[in-house]
């Protein structure tokens, strides 16, 4: 058989439509929310007496259109895709991490103490500081992954409550144990050292190159390993995967480490490459935007890193127009809030329109490849 | 009689020619009113029903004649559920008329067919645990024969159908406690509450036990004496046979034939629903075929489990299958034969007794016990992977899938699912499919080229050919038999009593989560595994 046979094309074309299913919706999505931007924007940057092109152009330098924006549209989006990667990769174990945020925190946190604590140079601090911030969203994520593997508790529930921990637990570090001496306000000591700059000139540092490669990981891991696809059967059918010889309970815990892991260390990384110290509002919500990237990206990670890009690059394009025109940053919000709702609404047409006959008796009767695919009668009974 | 000719002759419709169709309607209509005086209550004229590329109902037409009981017998994807869904009202035809009682009728939605004389008994029933029988039925939708509904009056209705049709139920008992013949008289019973002129069964006998059966079939024709009539759809050839007045035959969508219930065999139904001959595989079974070993390659030694809410708990079950044999669970569904099977893939902890496997311990690592669950998409697949990588999670050990260090060889392992799919009757490009795609014997296929490749020395095989059609049966039942003859240990667990007779050598019967009895094949007969599956220790 040539590699251009027919069967060979129609499996192309059926990848071709299962990358469809995947990635379409979001992709609508996106190019719906472009031009969502473009109208809903522009109305109301209208409404609140503002110059739509000076506001556009705003968005746009401050994200990809000028170096300086560029820079820290990766910057903001590092984090983002992270706790994206994370939440991802819990997805794909069929557990919904809505803890990002709060992993981030105790990852910036486990982080900062790493970093005061280990010694130098700055590379083996830095690495000791990340591999705190990973452990530290580890433990934290794992936590809640055992209460669910082992004690049936609800996930959403139990990481949603953590958030809300984490984030008092770096408040209390900030204003007692780590409180800097002399400082006015609730803050760590400066780090000794910090994640290097990639582009000259722009705020964006190495933890964006650090991201990507784990994103690459990531999407090897559940995609071409064994581990992987047994964590991903339990996503897909969790009493399957059982009879199929997986330990479930055991793949939910280890997906959760990782998933915490992650997000901590995007918290480690926003700390050692941005700020350079701990204070409370260091994160504005990029484990929430993360869960965002991850669902729109149905927990692919390649295409959870796109969407995160997408997300920061917005978020520092709002910052910027902010500066330049005064519109406030909830702006970007709003257009935000509107690209998923396009997204998810499309996906649920989507979902509809394409298995025909998935809710009807088609489904239930027959297979629609069946005939084609079974061999010629004569050689069943073999 | 006019239209014999055409119904004992299954080659005589073609159904290419549309006109030709409805004129051999027209001729059985009119033969039906000459001999009964009576319109047919339900006809189909022409009905289609298209879902993207697939033809579920391709010009159907079919009368159904008061007080008869008229089976519908197909292959799975031959269209019977896509017409009685039709007739019922929840989804609408392309095309073609309905008519009932002679009168054309639009049917808008099941609670339109309800109120026309149309009720279906489903498969699964719709009744409420927690309620008692009354307020069940209460909940039915009632309100186009009664008024005002009133408990107390709905309950002496109940209870004055139960006696004019010696249909026992009893309107205050709690569903929860009824067993599953029962619950289905409650369904019967809401049906006939609702005043049914047409009653659709759908495989109603799938969850009963033979006595139960000859119950529900002297019910039937109970019913049909009053001027119901019944359309009852079954892929049992046997009680099609017995119960039918007469059968239509679906293939591939198309109607093929009717067959007057006293014409048919086994062999023209068959023919009619495959489309060609079927040639009845028989199997040896008995201790002919048991090379008896010193050790049992499967053995479970007085087990017993723990007691919860939602299982059947086991209690001192005993079993030993030797290699080379085939020990049939027989049993209504929901006597243990899940938990057992639990109990031995490690899945539940027995709180007493043990597991062994060729003589070692408990079945920890499960290398060499072939599992094919009773419910393929439930337990078996999962849905998200392709099949190649369905495969590749029961391969931890094969070095065509995966390296040492557990990376997947994606190409390797696509080309030797290819080969092991093939060696099940699949082809290749399967390999790249979503379970979705495939229908329930595809399905089932992939699962046995994932249990069943290089000789498993031990097999559970639960409900092995549920759902399936004559060929795909035929296909799970001949491979279990030659894997028998190559020396694997197999427990067969069957509701079906004919094909724990067909392949079993010995035969253990499940009641409540006991071992109540167990014999060889050639002491058994149906009459006796029916008393015991009711839970009459003979």
């Amino acid at each position: 058989m040539t590699p251009t046979t027919v069967e060979d094309r129609r499996s192309r074309r059926r990848t071709t439509a299962h990358l469809w299913t995947t990635f379409g919706p979001a992709a609508v999505g996106v190019v719906a929310g472009f031009f969502l931007i473009i109208i809903v924007g522009g109305l109301l940057m209208v409404i609140s007496g503002i110059s739509p092109l000076e506001g556009f152009d705003g968005l746009w330098k401050g994200s990809f259109g000028s170096t300086i924006g560029f820079g820290s549209a990766l910057l903001r989006s590092t984090p983002v895709i992270l706790t994206g990667l994370g939440v991802a990769v819990a997805y794909r174990a069929g557990v919904f991490n809505v803890g990002a945020e709060g992993q981030l925190f105790i990852g910036g946190l486990c982080g900062t103490i790493g970093a005061l604590v280990a010694p130098g140079p700055a590379a083996l601090n830095i690495a000791l500081a990340l591999i705190a911030g990973f452990l530290g969203g580890a433990l934290w994520a794992g936590l809640p992954g055992y209460l669910k593997a082992y004690r049936g508790v609800n996930e959403i529930i139990s990481t949603v409550l953590f958030n809300f921990v984490a984030i008092q637990v770096v408040a209390y570090a900030v204003n007692g144990p780590l409180e800097e001496a002399g400082s006015v306000s609730p803050q760590s000591e400066r780090l000794p050292y910090g994640i290097p700059g990639l582009i000259p000139n722009t705020s964006a540092n190495y933890g964006f190159v650090l991201a990507v490669l784990l994103t690459a990981f990531i999407w090897w891991y559940t995609t071409r390993t064994h581990q992987g696809l047994r964590m991903r059967a339990v996503g897909g059918n969790p009493l399957a995967a059982r009879y199929v010889g997986v330990n479930d309970r055991r793949s939910i815990v280890w997906a959760m480490l990782i998933s915490g892991g992650l997000a901590g260390l995007g918290g480690a990384v926003e700390v050692l490459g941005l700020h350079h110290r701990l204070f409370p509002g260091f994160s504005p919500g990029f484990g929430f935007e993360g869960l965002i990237a991850a669902i729109l990206a149905s927990g692919n990670a390649i295409a959870t890193m796109v969407f995160a890009v997408l997300i920061g690059g917005l978020r520092s394009g709002g910052e910027e127009m902010q500066r330049n025109t005064g519109a406030p940053i909830a702006f970007v919000f709003i257009i935000q809030g509107l690209i998923i709702l396009v997204a998810a609404g499309s996906r649920t047409r989507y979902r509809r329109s394409a298995v025909p006959g998935q809710d009807s008796a088609a489904a239930h009767d027959a297979g629609p490849y069946d005939a084609k695919l079974l061999e010629s009668p004569e050689s069943m009974d073999a | 009689m006019s239209d014999a000719p055409r119904l004992s002759d299954p080659g005589a419709i073609v159904m290419s020619d549309l006109s030709d169709l409805s004129d051999l309607s027209d001729l059985s209509d009119l033969s039906a009113r000459g001999r009964h005086s009576l319109p047919n209550a339900l006809e189909l004229q022409g009905i289609c029903k298209t879902f993207g590329p697939v033809r579920a109902n391709d010009n159907i037409s079919l009368a159904v004649r008061p007080g008869e009981v008229h089976s519908i017998l197909g292959e799975n994807g031959a269209g019977k559920t896509t017409l009685m869904r039709i007739i019922a009202g929840v989804i609408t035809p392309d095309s073609g008329t309905i008519s009932l009682g002679g009168q054309p009728v639009n049917i808008r939605d099941p609670l339109h067919a309800s109120e026309l004389g149309i009720q279906m008994v489903h498969q699964h029933f719709a009744l409420i645990d927690t309620l008692t029988v009354t307020e069940n039925l209460y909940l039915a939708r009632l309100r186009s024969v009664y008024r005002r509904l009133d408990l107390q009056e709905l309950r002496r209705d109940i209870q004055e159908l139960s006696e004019t049709h010696r249909l026992p139920v009893e309107p205050d008992a709690l569903v929860a406690n009824l067993s599953v013949g029962s619950q289905q008289r409650v369904e019967i019973a809401r049906s006939l509450l609702l005043q049914a002129d047409v009653l659709i069964l759908d495989e109603p006998t799938s969850v009963l036990t033979p006595h139960e059966t000859s119950d529900l079939f002297r019910l039937i024709r109970r019913l049909t004496a009053t001027g119901v009539s019944i359309i009852f759809i079954s892929h049992k050839l046997s009680e099609v046979m017995e119960i039918s007045d007469r059968i239509s035959v679906l293939r591939d969508g198309r109607y093929i034939t009717t067959i007057e219930g006293d014409k048919a065999t086994a062999e023209n139904l068959s023919e009619a629903m495959v489309g060609r001959p079927i040639v009845e595989r028989s199997f040896v079974t008995g201790d002919s075929n048991i090379q008896r070993q010193d050790e049992p390659a499967l053995a479970v030694r007085e087990v017993t489990t723990s007691d919860d809410s939602d299982s059947v708990k086991l209690q001192t079950v005993s079993l030993e299958v030797y290699p080379g044999e085939i020990l049939g669970i027989a049993g209504v569904d929901g006597n243990g034969q899940s938990e057992l099977i639990d109990v031995l893939l490690g899945h539940r902890k027995p709180t007493e007794g043990s597991v062994e496997l060729s003589g070692e311990g408990h079945p920890t690592g499960r290398s060499g016990v072939a599992h094919i669950p009773d419910d393929r998409l439930a337990k078996g697949l999962i849905p998200n992977m392709t099949i190649w990588q369905n495969l590749l999670l029961r391969r931890a050990d094969d070095s065509r899938f995966l390296t040492k260090r557990g990376v997947v060889r994606k190409e390797s392992a696509r080309t030797a699912t290819s080969q092991d799919l093939e060696a099940f009757g699949l082809k290749r490009e399967v390999a790249d499919l979503l379970p979705s795609m495939l229908s329930g014997g595809m399905q089932q296929r992939v699962l046995l080229a994932r249990e069943l490749t290089g000789a498993p020395s031990v097999v559970i095989a639960a409900q092995p050919t549920r759902g399936l059609d004559i060929e795909g049966t035929q296909f799970v039942r001949t491979t279990l038999d030659r894997l028998r003859a190559e020396g694997a240990a197999i427990l067969l667990v069957s509701t079906e009593l004919d094909e724990i007779l067909a392949l079993a050598d010995r035969i253990a019967v499940m009641f409540r989560g006991q071992v109540i009895g167990e014999m060889t094949n050639r002491d058994a007969d149906l009459v006796r595994l029916g008393l015991l599956m009711g839970g009459e220790a003979a």
